[in-house]
């Protein structure tokens, strides 16, 4: 009997650090998600303005050409799957790779992958599919190399002809806290063309040096604003996932603590009451 | 008081300037522009370099900036660039 109560005291005292791990993972799941979702803020004007001036430029009635924006046939395409480096965030990762893998499925020909993630990229490597690039292991300071060189290399293919569409897997937030992961288009860029609003058009602009070149200019950047906030909603979706599947564990832990406590308490019950009543026999007996 | 207007200078990393200002001098793409207030709506890019930004007489801010763009429309300006640096 007391070896039961030793085994199932030792099985508590290890829930119990259990909990208190998935509690401060759960806290710093939490401090990192505002971190980013602050450098989203931050990102946000940047962008707004960014579309401001690209919507001044579109109320041109020349349509805009650009390499980024030609449409070609499909037949090279390229894929970026946007995976976590970490693990314990609940069903994120699976989501994200099972979304990859319809796309690759539905491919006959394998397109160029690029992997960001270990998550994603071992997954993927087990079941044979080679990467083009992978970036694994990124700490967050060198966060904006990483953003910047996967703009670059993609636009990078894509100018240069080697494939004809790029496409991201990643989790696209449809809501303030609501996210699936998606597969999406990036390249060739599609230009969101906004409503029409009044005010100051283009044609009263002053445009230095000329649209086309302000144009050229301008795609490249709006291009790795749109990358930029990929990342940045793949990396708040992260943690966010994270905090809740911490929080799940935590709770779990909780309930498995009360319902191992009430068991200890009963089994030490037990053992006190047949000890009494080994005592009280006993004296009975010797009194008979 | 000579008359001023609003520029910001925007970068992904967030708004790196904000303020009244009375003139702004800026390297544009094919060489240099200086922008007071009720300047007519402008758009120009930018490659880059040193932009002098003038408060009030006597009281400049230099920023080193990288490749971008440079709005102004009813004496809202707006810079904006992938890159941004205070110099004093």
């Amino acid at each position: 009997m007391s070896g039961q109560l030793r085994t199932l005291k030792n099985r508590l005292r290890g829930v119990e650090s259990t909990q208190k791990i998935t509690k401060a993972m759960e806290m710093v799941a939490a401090s990192k998600l505002k971190r980013y979702q602050k450098l989203r803020e931050q990102t946000t004007p940047y962008v707004q303005s960014l579309e401001g001036v690209l919507n001044r430029l579109l109320h041109a009635d020349i349509p805009p050409q650009h390499p980024l924006l030609e449409t070609r046939e499909e037949k090279e395409t390229a894929l970026l799957v946007i995976t976590s480096d970490t693990g314990l965030c609940g069903s994120y990762n699976q989501n994200l790779i099972e979304e990859a893998r319809r796309f690759l499925r539905g491919r006959s020909q394998a397109p160029v992958l690029i992997g960001i993630g270990k998550n994603g990229v071992n997954a993927l490597s087990r079941e044979k599919y080679a990467w083009h690039r992978t970036f694994t292991d990124a700490k967050t300071s060198q966060l904006e190399t990483v953003i910047t060189e996967t703009g670059l290399l993609v636009e990078t293919l894509f100018s240069e002809k080697k494939v004809d569409a790029v496409y991201a897997v990643y989790p696209h937030f449809t809501g303030k806290f609501i996210y699936r992961a998606a597969t999406e288009k990036i390249l060739p860029f599609q230009l969101e063309t906004q409503e029409y609003y009044p005010g100051e058009t283009s044609g009263s602009y002053i445009l230095e040096p000329g649209r086309e070149a302000l144009f050229a200019r301008l795609i490249p950047l709006v291009f790795a604003a749109k990358v930029r906030m990929i990342f940045m909603e793949s990396l708040i979706a992260e943690h966010m996932a994270r905090m809740n599947a911490m929080y799940q564990a935590s709770e779990n832990a909780k309930e498995l603590i009360e319902m191992l406590v009430l068991l200890r308490n009963k089994i030490r019950q037990a053992a006190i009451t047949k000890e009494l009543i080994e005592i009280v026999s006993g004296s009975q007996a010797l009194k008979n | 008081m000579a008359a001023s207007y609003s520029l910001k200078i925007i970068t992904p990393q967030g708004i790196v300037y904000e303020g009244m200002v009375i003139h702004a001098f800026l390297p544009t793409e094919n060489g240099f522009a200086g922008v007071l207030a009720h300047h007519a709506p402008y758009l120009v890019s930018s490659k880059g370099g040193k932009l002098v930004v003038k408060e009030s007489v006597g009281l400049e801010k230099n920023f080193q900036i990288g490749p971008g763009f440079f709005e102004v429309n009813h004496d809202q300006a707006v810079f904006l660039t992938q890159a941004c640096q205070a110099k004093s």
